[in-house]
Parts: structure tokens; sequence; C-alpha cells
């Protein structure tokens, strides 16, 4: 346990380092969602009260929501990161350690997580506090507890896809472009562009079936009050679902690179 | 003979010049300008005006006889590009010169300070670094100064950081110094202006100019086109080099596929393509083989005395110096420490020799023997000694007698072993600094 | 010892430049050409993209009929218009753009500077992407569709225009990522570079009335983002509300163009002050 802790801390130390690039992304991305916002208010400003159950205040939280959440979960760093350990051999090390790469990985995750949130406060705070008046509360304390238990599966499940992606390193030699087809995949799906209620609904409830909506999209929900009760429930059992999933999906994936690996020779 | 001869140049040429030319058919005084610069043209022997331009097709003539410095094909002098056909007579006269004129590079007090940032350990010193960060001033290059005649070949010894690299980009321009001054060709090269550029060469042998995923060939060919190479000219200068090198089959290769010995001879192509002046090497032969090594110095040698190509030349390999180089500076802590010939390196700091003394077995130990000189290595069957030369006889005297003495060796000290103790005398001295000389040739299986 | 020139020979300098520029094509597409598999994933990835931003365009309009004054085919042609500029700028000139950064970090800077050739072009003009030019027809393709829809008859001289503005948009996205590019010498990496760009230039396909007050000046006269895709469609499709716009597109073009300029030659000259 304890060096799962040591190497929290030297993760933070390493990634320290990209602060600034943190910073600058954080900042970037208030700018499109910036953009949506100003366009959702045009939108609303035409005719509608409410665009598919969501009234315009509801609407632009939600997209505050995804970005404070995208800012907590989403993964920055550790793909390319992993594909580049898998290239240059680095992963021998973990071979000949009592130590697993997944988890160890995990923690560095965790890391990242926690120096992209102390850079982001800044420029995602002052932004939230300019739109605040568009900032609906919670529906209840009960949800806001929900919504932040469901945010650390969020990001652990988040976590697993990138690996997922990034454990195609072994038989690709470049993964960025997959690396792009799984973010616009998470755009789309996860909620991250619109809410997914305003889909036509076979269509949302198609995209329920991935395991994309549990990343961004539920969290949200559980803090707007869209999803309760036995919804709820469900919800979050597939949540779960997911993230067990995908754990043994990366494992699997992983036996199988490695024995690619150790063949080829590295 | 002389004036009959140039008469008729004298009338082709243009106007201005006729009296130096008439000045040189029969004049005492020396013609006017130099023809050194045509080492291995035609015209070596008769320094003719009229030859001079016959050789330039500036006029119609009779192609000159007289012995020629080899088969044409491999001169590949400056004098036989075609693009000279276009310059003005009076271009090349003045070029010619002011060739003579001062030296072609010229350091005066040049320094560079950098500042580099520390770091503390663990993470709160991490946390600390981001509100306050500590640095600290070192100086790479300490007020040097140094000049160089045109056609030099100097070499730049000394250990890691000393300051070589850091004073080759600043005469590259790729570095704004500090203070101080400097010109190579006339310009200051950190300013630089692109006719500088297009005169000199810069080889880093720890970095790669040549494009990765490409064969050999697109990156000369870019290069051509950059500098402006007409066709034939690449065409033939690619041919002549690459068959100097031994490498002309690897043209087509893709770079990242080629051996660090065959790189760095395309990296070396891809310098000289454009005929520079002044030819900086940075560690050219680092991590060769002892084949491409022997190659690229003669390859460097041949091609410093056909064109009078100034070359400063740095290198951790003693052996490059000592094959290339009548003048070394030796640079330690950014400031020159030597400048001068290498025989004077020996002279005035290799002022000992090496005794060795085989004892013959079952002799009885000998006491202390540092009052005669510096002990390297004493036990029962050997005794060595380093001792300075003028006591040498004296000492061998002394010792012969006072030991049972099988065999006596008197070596100098090599090259390597005297830079080795200046580095290491000096205050502060690098003593692991390691000039790694490799085997001899004769010991590596064919 | 005075300067000298040197012997070789310099055609007409333009001449030089045209012709050192198809050489940096050649051996871009040479290089391109060996790596098929990734070429086509790309294209898959970019056109993904491209349909992403068309159809959440759809979905916003099953649930409204304009947003302000243009509707929804308009709406089509300005995300087609911007597509189009935008992979215009990637083919020619974005790769290089990013890649700068890395150029300083890595040390080949260094050998770029030593060429007898403007630095600035040889770095921006050194990779082509050809599946930016794919890119393009794809959004031209939509444009032509959409002003279908709109039953649009443009003019010659519209179309011209339309070119014309095009240009001056890629020229504008081209200063500001360089400006951008420039800047990032002094980061630990620019990976974030090229994200930030998209970010950036996502406002061009929002049309110009979801902005009011400090942001619309903000992104019309300072990064004329608000500028770059709408005014070549809106003169494309007649929308124009006055010439005024065209005038402020040009200006805004050779304004930025200029800061670029300036940055650029600061900069230089702090990498050989400040690098080792």
């Amino acid at each position: 346990m304890k060096t799962y802790g040591h190497i929290i801390t030297m993760g933070i130390q390493n990634t320290l380092v990209y602060r600034v690039n943190f910073f600058c992304r954080a900042f970037f991305n208030l700018i499109p969602l910036f953009a949506t916002m100003a366009l959702w208010r045009a939108i609303y400003a035409g005719k509608p009260a409410e665009v598919a159950g969501y009234t315009l205040a509801q609407m632009l939280s939600y997209y505050l929501l995804v970005t404070i959440v995208e800012a907590s979960t989403s993964v920055t760093e550790d793909d390319w990161q992993i594909a580049a350990d898998i290239k240059d051999g680095a992963i021998g090390q973990f071979l000949i350690r009592p130590m697993d790469y997944l988890h160890y990985r995990l923690c560095l995750f965790f890391s990242g997580r926690a120096v992209y949130v102390l850079a982001a406060l800044v420029p995602v705070g002052v932004f939230v506090l300019w739109q605040r008046e568009f900032l609906v509360p919670p529906v209840n304390a009960t949800a806001l507890v929900v919504f932040l238990i469901s945010l650390v599966f969020s990001a652990v499940l988040q976590f697993f896809l990138s690996y997922l992606i990034a454990m195609l390193a072994f038989w690709v030699l470049e993964i960025s472009s997959f690396t792009f087809i799984l973010l616009a995949c998470e755009r789309l799906a996860s909620g991250q562009m619109f809410p997914l209620d305003i889909l036509p609904h076979w269509l949302a409830q198609a995209m329920m079936w991935t395991p994309f909506p549990y990343g961004t999209f539920f969290p949200v929900s559980i803090y707007l009050g869209k999803v309760t009760g036995v919804a709820l429930a469900q919800g979050f059992l597939l949540q779960s679902f997911w993230v067990v999933a995908l754990y043994a999906a990366a494992r699997l994936v992983w036996q199988r690179g490695l024995r690619s690996y150790t063949v080829v020779g590295g | 003979m002389r004036r009959k001869l140039c008469a008729p140049a004298a009338r082709n040429l243009h106007f201005r010049f006729r009296p130096i030319a008439c000045g040189i058919s029969g004049a005492r005084e020396p013609p006017r300008f130099s023809l050194n610069l045509f080492e291995d043209s035609p015209i070596r022997s008769c320094r003719c005006l009229r030859r001079y331009a016959c050789a330039h097709n500036l006029v119609g003539c009779k192609p000159p006889r007289g012995p020629m410095s080899g088969p044409p094909a491999r001169s590949f002098g400056r004098w036989a590009q075609p693009s000279l056909r276009h310059e003005p007579i009076s271009a090349i006269l003045k070029l010619s010169q002011s060739m003579n004129h001062g030296p072609i590079i010229q350091v005066q007090d040049l320094t560079r300070v950098f500042r580099t940032y520390k770091k503390k350990p663990g993470l709160i010193g991490a946390v600390r670094g981001l509100f306050h960060r500590e640095y600290e001033q070192t100086a790479a290059v300490q007020d040097i100064s140094f000049t160089v005649e045109e056609g030099e070949f100097v070499g730049f010894l000394g250990p890691n950081g000393a300051g070589k690299t850091t004073t080759l980009k600043m005469l590259s321009g790729l570095l704004h110094p500090s203070s101080g001054s400097a010109s190579v060709l006339g310009y200051t090269p950190w300013e630089r202006p692109i006719e500088y550029r297009r005169q000199f060469a810069l080889l880093l042998g720890q970095k790669n100019q040549l494009w990765w995923d490409l064969p050999a060939r697109e990156s000369l060919e870019l290069n051509g086109r950059i500098y402006g190479i007409p066709r034939p000219d690449f065409e033939r200068r690619v041919g002549e080099l690459t068959e100097l090198l031994r490498v002309t089959e690897k043209l087509d290769v893709m770079v990242r596929e080629l051996s660090l010995g065959e790189r760095m001879k395309m990296e070396l192509i891809a310098a000289l393509l454009h005929q520079p002046r002044v030819l900086f090497l940075d560690e050219p032969t680092i991590g060769l083989d002892v084949v491409a090594q022997k190659t690229v110095r003669e390859f460097l040698r041949a091609y410093n005395q056909t064109h009078r190509t100034t070359i400063l030349l740095t290198s951790h390999y003693m052996s490059d110096i000592e094959a290339l180089c009548k003048r070394v500076v030796i640079i330690d802590k950014g400031s020159i420490f030597f400048d001068g010939a290498l025989e004077e390196v020996m002279e005035r700091y290799a002022s000992a020799k090496l005794l060795t003394f085989e004892l013959k077995t079952g002799a009885a130990p000998v006491g202390d023997l540092s009052a005669f000189g510096k002990v390297l290595e004493h036990n029962a069957e050997r005794i060595r000694l380093k001792v300075p030369r003028a006591e040498v006889i004296s000492v061998c005297k002394v010792l012969l007698e006072r030991l049972p003495v099988d065999d006596l060796a008197i070596k100098d000290i090599s090259v390597e072993d005297v830079i080795r103790n200046i580095f290491a005398g000096r205050p502060g001295g690098d003593t692991t600094f390691q000039y790694h000389k490799p085997p001899m040739p004769e010991l590596v299986a064919a | 010892m005075t300067p000298q020139p040197s012997t070789t020979s310099e055609p007409l300098r333009l001449r030089r430049y045209a012709g050192l520029y198809g050489s940096l094509w050649r051996t871009a597409v040479v290089r391109e050409m060996s790596f098929q598999a990734n070429f086509i994933l790309w294209l898959f990835v970019e056109l993904l993209w491209f349909a992403l931003q068309l159809g959440f365009n759809a979905v916003i309009y099953q649930h409204t009929d304009s947003i302000g004054d243009w509707t929804k085919w308009q709406v089509v042609m300005l995300i087609g218009a911007s597509h189009f500029i935008q992979q215009l700028f990637q083919a020619l000139l974005l790769t290089n753009c990013a890649q700068l950064s890395d150029l300083v970090h890595t040390g080949r800077m260094d050998f770029l500077l030593l060429f007898p050739v403007n630095t600035r072009f040889l770095v921006s003009a050194r990779f082509v992407d050809l599946g930016g030019f794919i890119g393009a027809a794809s959004g031209l393709a939509v444009m032509i569709y959409a002003a279908a829809q709109l039953h649009l008859t443009p003019t010659v001289a519209q179309i011209a225009g339309f070119g014309l503005l095009c240009l001056v948009s890629v020229l504008i996205h081209y200063s500001l990522m360089f400006l951008m590019a420039t800047i990032s010498f002094w980061t630990v990496r620019a990976q974030g570079l090229v994200m930030a760009y998209y970010n950036l230039f996502s406002i061009a396909r929002i049309p110009d009335v979801a902005f009011r007050g400090a942001t619309r000046v903000l992104f019309t006269l300072v990064i004329p983002m608000l500028l770059v895709a709408s005014v070549p469609v809106k003169v494309l499709g007649a929308k124009l509300a006055s010439p005024a716009e065209i005038f402020l597109l040009l200006a805004m073009g050779g304004a930025c163009f200029l800061v670029s300029s300036l940055v650029w030659h600061v900069a230089l000259r702090r990498y050989a002050s400040a690098s080792s």
C-alpha cells in the first residue's frame, strides 16, 4: 500500500512539469464551451422554453458540469505515455519487478488528475463563477454525494478505456489516430457535445448500451436530478459492470500484448 | 614570350585590368593576385592571366597545356565551378586579392554565460520550485581569443563541458555571445547574414541533419536546392564525395537504416555540397568504428589540402587531433589553456619520461624510491618511475647499480597521458577524463 | 578582413523560393507515400470529426428553426466553409507550426538556422499533409450540397471573392497558429498546441449572431474567428451586411501576419541568446 502512496507522490512531482500545459489545456477548453453556451442561448432566444426537458438554465448548467466532470476524470497524458512505454521497451522493467503495470499506471493517473485539477482550478473556477447565474444547485444533498461517488467510477472507467486503446501500441506503430477515434466516440456518446436526451429516443437508447455515457452523461444527470430511484440504481449497476468488464478486458489484452512483445523481442 | 601571350589577353579582357595583365608580363613586382586558391588547376605552373582566363572559359582559346594535377574527374577545386564563368573578372580578382589579407577567423574576448535552474528534491522542493526558482550563472566560455588563417586545420581539445561546442555554435551564429566579438570571413556570425550562411558549414557529430525517413539522396538534393547549387555541379560533387568516402551504393538507403558511420559520412557530404570556405566539425568521428574513422580522417586531410578549406575540429579522440591538426587549442572550463603546435605541448608538458625496470626474480625487496621520481608501480617484479627528462640518465645510472635489474625500458609519455595530466593537474581538474584511443588497426581482424 | 560575396550564382529570388518549395513538396509526398495505412486512418478520423459537427447541427435544428437569421442550410454551409479553410491550412501549414517546438527541443532548429534561406519559410513549408486536400474537398462538397438546398446561384465574382477571402483566412489561421507555436518555444512540451488550435478555431463554425458585446469584439478584432469563415460564406450567399466586413477581414489578415512576424523575430533573437 505504501508503494502506491509513494508512486502517487512521485507521479505528482513528475506531472508538475506539465502544469503550464494543463493550465493552457483547461483554459483553451473553455473556449468551445463558451461558444456552445452562446449558441444555446441564441437557440433559446429563438422560441422554445424547453428543449427535450431542459430549461435554459439546466442546459447551460449541463455544460458547466460537463466541464467540471471532464477536468476531474478525463485522461490527458496517460494514453500516449503508456504507448511510449511500450514502444520504448520501458515495460520490460515491470516484467522483472513485482509491480503490476496496470495498478502502477492507475496510481499515476490519479496523481495526474490531482495536478490537473489544481492547474485547472483557476481558469475553470473563474469561468464557473462568471457564469454562476446559470448554475443550478444540486437537486438534493444525496444527489451531490452520489454524484461525487459516480465521479470516481467514471474516472476509473475512462482510464480503462484509454488503457485499452494504448494497448494497441503492442501491434500498431502509431496509436494517435485510434486515440482520436476514441475521443470522437466519447464526445458524441458520452454527452460532451450535447445531452443525450436531445437525440431521438431510439438513438439515445442505443448509446446507453455503450460504456461511454457512464463517463460524463450519467454523473451529470444524477446532479441535475434527471435520474432518480430505480433508474439511478440501475445506472449505477451498469456503471460498475462496465468498470469491471473494462478492467477484465484490459488485463486480457495486456497478457496478449505481453506475449507478442516477448516473442518479437520488444 | 610572356608579353606576347598577355597582350591578346589584355585586349580581350576588361579595359580596366590591362595594367595588371601587362604588369605580370615581365614586371618585377609580384602579380597582384595570388593563385594559391587554385592549387590543382592546370595553371599552377603558370601565373599568366591569359592561362587563367582560358581555364575559366572567359576567353575563347585552346585548352591550356601543362601538367594537370590529376584526372579531371577527381579534381574538384573551386575553379572548376562553371558559375565562375559568369562572374566578371573584377570580382574574381578582388576575391583572390582579399584572400591574402588578414586571418579568416578572428575571435576577441568571447564570453557566453548560461543560466541553469536548480531543482530541489522531493515533493516539498517541487512545490516550492513553483514559486521561487533558484538559478546559477555558469560561464561556458570565458574571454577566449584566437585567430585562424585561411586553410588552417585547427583542433580543439578539452573535456566535456569545456566550451568547445559553445564556441563553435557562436561562430556559426546559433548563439549570441554575452560579450566579446568575432569575425568569420569578414562577417559577424550572430547577425546571420545570408551571404555568410552560404559560405560555411557546421557538422554536429551528435545531431542529425538529414531527414530520417527518406533516402540520403533526397536530403542531399534538398540541400542542393537550398544552397542553389546548379544541377550538373550537384551531381558531380555528390559523385565525387560519395566515391571518396565509399558510400556510393548507400545513397538510396533510408537514413534511419544506415549505420552510424555511413550516416556520418552522408552528413559530411551534405555539409560539403556547397563547398564552404569554413568548416566547423563538432566531434565528427564519435561512435565510428576504426575503419570509418580512418576513412573520414583521410578524407578530411585531403579535402583541407585540395580546397584550402579552413577547418575547426573538435574531438575527443586524440588520434584525430594527432593525425590532422598541426595546431591545437586546449580549452578547459571555458578558457583557452594552450594554443599552439602539438609538438609544443609535448615539449612544454611532457617534461618527464617513463622508466620501467624489470627486476630479477628472487631479489631482495627494495626501499623507498620516491627520491628518484614519481613511483607509478613498485612490486617484486617491476618498478615504474616517472622521471624528469634531465634526470633520466643519472637516475638510470644509480638504479642500475643499486637494483638487480633484468631489463630496462625508457618511454615517452603518450600525448594522451600528457593531456590527461594537464587536466588532472589543474585545480578542480577532471581526473576521470579519458581519451578513448581506439585499438590500432592492425589488431582488428581484417 | 572585408566580407566577400560567395561565388555561387543566385537566380531570381522568387523563382528560387518557388523551386525550393517544389522540392519540399516532393520530399513530403515521397515521405507520405511510405505511410499509407496511417494516411487512410487519419483521413477517416478527419471525416468522422466533420460528420460529428454536421450531426450536431442536424440535432440542434430538430428542435429549432433558426439561430438568429441563419437557417439550417446556411449554417451547414458555414460549417463546410470552416472545414474547407481549416483543412487547407492543415494540408499546407499546420503540421509545421506544431512541429516548431519539437524542432527547438531536439536541436534541429540549429540546422535550419544555418541554411542561406529565410528560416521562417523553411520552418513553415517543410511538410505537406496530403490528407488535408481530401478533407478540403469534402468541405467543398458539403458546401455545394448546402448551396443547392438553398437554391443559390453565385456569380463568378462571388466565387472569386470567396476564393480570395478563403486564402486570407488561411493566412489568418497561419499567423495565429505560428504566433502560438513561437510562444511555445519556451514551454516544456507544445503537445497541447494543436488542441488549443482546434479549440480556438471551433468558434468559426458558430454563426456570429450568437456572440454579443465584449466577446464579439474579442473574436472579431483580436482573434478574428468570427470573420474567418462567415465572411466568405456571406459573400457567396449574398448575406453581407455591408462590404465593410470584407475590408475588415483583409485588414485583420494583414494585422495578424504583422504581429506574428514581429513575435517570430523576437523569439529567434531570444533563442540565440538563451539556448544551450
